[in-house]
């Protein structure tokens, strides 16, 4: 509640941060962190702020043990992520980016489902701490250059295009293994698999979204040469990402690795936009990435609901369930079709925004990343009527009610956001206008040179 | 031999409130925690509100009696 007062107050005109607060340490001039708020983070502060209570929300009756160390974790990740989006200090943000790893390591390790679950905490901490390492030095370069982490006086700095395309590379091996980018994909699958419903939704809401967001907030204004230069590398992997995963999400038979893969799928698309280092791409990837936050982590929450019942995740194992929980039907109906960016959805507005984008920067990949909409098509309405429809499983089934008041009141605030966001998109677009020219300013002299 | 507890006990170890109260009235006589406070007015400032709200709630909840004593 208190964040909404952010996009209450937040003026659209401005381009540059606002709320700005700066703590000094001292009278040592170089020794102090601002935080501020653009239109890249304003969203992404609310999606935070809105998930993580909707997420303990959803654990109220599924986690009994070490309740306390529970919310705990999810608070102080909470908090971490804050500063994450906010923060406008290159060491401070890597230090927070760090953070993050160790409250959900510790939610996927001791709140997990399944014996793998320490395996899967070990691949999602070590896949995303490796590619960090590289950033670090990447930091460490920088600072010696500029002798400050201070994000606007690294904005200044006039680096020679072979030095931006080593630090590029070093920077997005830790975005890249955020995102995920397909081949550093596979920690997403495992993660998701194994971490309780709440880890999921958080995981597939807010922390895929820090790689995109280092991304768009550091490796193209700082290295805008470099991004022009490695456009066509990104966005050839990137497009790969959509089609390979959209075919492996095809093939699972597990429930949250059908709805992982198309993660990995939704923010191929996203890389696509942002890549086409344009206005359209790159508001597109940002509303992709606020709508996927909210459509993907309702879907976990669709998962969770049946899991919670009838402990499985098999898809084989569900059929009918239409008729004995008609109003989980049209939930998971306003999903899936959200997910195959049904047009009057949040999706829609996003994938639409970015292939307009990638279209003037590269046909071939906006056709390639393009049929991966229909294949998501394909596996979101596969799995839809394999679990809603068909006759009901009987020797598996006892009735266990539908929505429950708790599970409907997490759920509504999240229907609401789909349907608006598909309807009325300036309202959230508006506020991305100034702070995207902004960051498109230092391409554009590149592309122009 | 191991002793199974079924069910919720609560913690018998005293939450040292006075300390942690003592620690919020020392820093609150700080001068950077003056300054922090002072103008413009707290509404005025939604990012740190958010900030304070997302560490108090942390500290709230550090500070409930755990549960789960035999877990």
């Amino acid at each position: 509640m208190v964040s909404l007062q952010l996009w209450i107050r937040f003026d659209v005109t401005q381009p540059n941060f606002q709320f700005v607060e700066t703590f000094q340490w001292g009278d040592v001039a170089n020794y102090g962190v601002s935080f501020g708020v653009d239109g890249l983070s304003l969203f992404l502060i609310l999606l935070t702020t809105l998930l993580v209570p909707l997420c303990l929300l959803a654990s109220w009756n599924n986690v009994q043990v070490r309740v306390k160390e529970y919310v705990m974790a999810f608070l102080a990740m909470e908090f971490m992520l804050l500063v994450v989006f906010t923060i406008l200090n290159l060491l401070g943000f890597y230090v927070a980016f760090e953070s993050v790893l160790i409250p959900m390591f510790l939610i996927i390790g001791i709140w997990g489902s399944r014996a793998r679950k320490i395996r899967a905490g070990y691949l999602f901490f070590f896949y995303t701490l490796i590619g960090s390492v590289l950033m670090l030095l990447g930091i460490l370069y920088l600072y010696s250059v500029s002798g400050s982490f201070d994000y606007a006086t690294l904005l200044r700095l006039n680096l020679e295009p072979e030095v931006q395309r080593w630090l590029f590379i070093a920077f997005f091996a830790s975005f890249a293994a955020k995102v995920p980018m397909v081949p550093m994909h596979i920690w997403l699958p495992e993660a998701h698999v194994e971490a309780p419903t709440a880890g999921s939704v958080i995981l597939a809401g807010v922390l895929l979204k820090l790689g995109f967001y280092g991304l768009a907030r550091f490796s193209i204004p700082l290295f805008p040469e470099a991004s022009v230069y490695f456009a066509p590398l990104v966005f050839t992997m990137a497009a790969i990402g959509v089609v390979y995963a959209s075919l492996t999400a095809m093939r699972q038979s597990d429930l949250k690795r059908i709805v992982a893969y198309s993660s990995v799928a939704h923010m191929g698309v996203g890389i696509v936009g942002l890549f086409a280092l344009n206005a359209q791409g790159i508001e597109g990837s940002l509303f992709l990435m606020l709508a996927h936050g909210v459509v993907s982590s309702a879907l976990f929450l669709c998962v969770g609901v049946v899991y919670d019942r009838y402990h499985s995740r098999m898809v084989s194992y569900y059929s009918g369930l239409a008729h004995i929980m008609p109003l989980y039907a049209i939930v998971f109906l306003v999903f899936t079709l959200a997910n195959i960016a049904l047009p009057g959805t949040a999706n829609f507005i996003g994938e639409f925004l970015c292939f307009i984008g990638a279209f003037q920067a590269n046909v071939t990949i906006t056709v390639l990343a393009a049929t991966g909409m229909v294949l998501g098509g394909g596996y979101s309405l596969w799995l839809y009527n394999r679990v809603a429809f068909g006759n009901l499983k009987v020797q598996y089934f006892t009735t266990k009610g539908d929505l429950t008041w708790h599970e409907v009141i997490v759920f509504a605030p999240l229907v609401v956001l789909t349907i608006w966001m598909g309807v009325a998109p300036d309202v959230f677009l508006a506020p991305m206008h100034a702070s995207v020219g902004a960051l498109l300013t230092p391409v554009q002299s590149v592309l122009g040179a | 031999m191991v002793l199974e507890v079924e069910g919720s006990i609560p913690s018998t170890r005293p939450i040292p409130y006075h300390s942690i109260g003592n620690l919020f009235i020392k820093m609150s006589n700080t001068p950077e925690f003056n300054t922090l406070l002072a103008t413009p007015s707290l509404w005025d400032r939604p990012l740190f509100l958010t900030f304070a709200v997302a560490f108090v709630s942390i500290l709230a909840v550090a500070l409930v009696p755990s549960r789960n004593v035999a877990a």
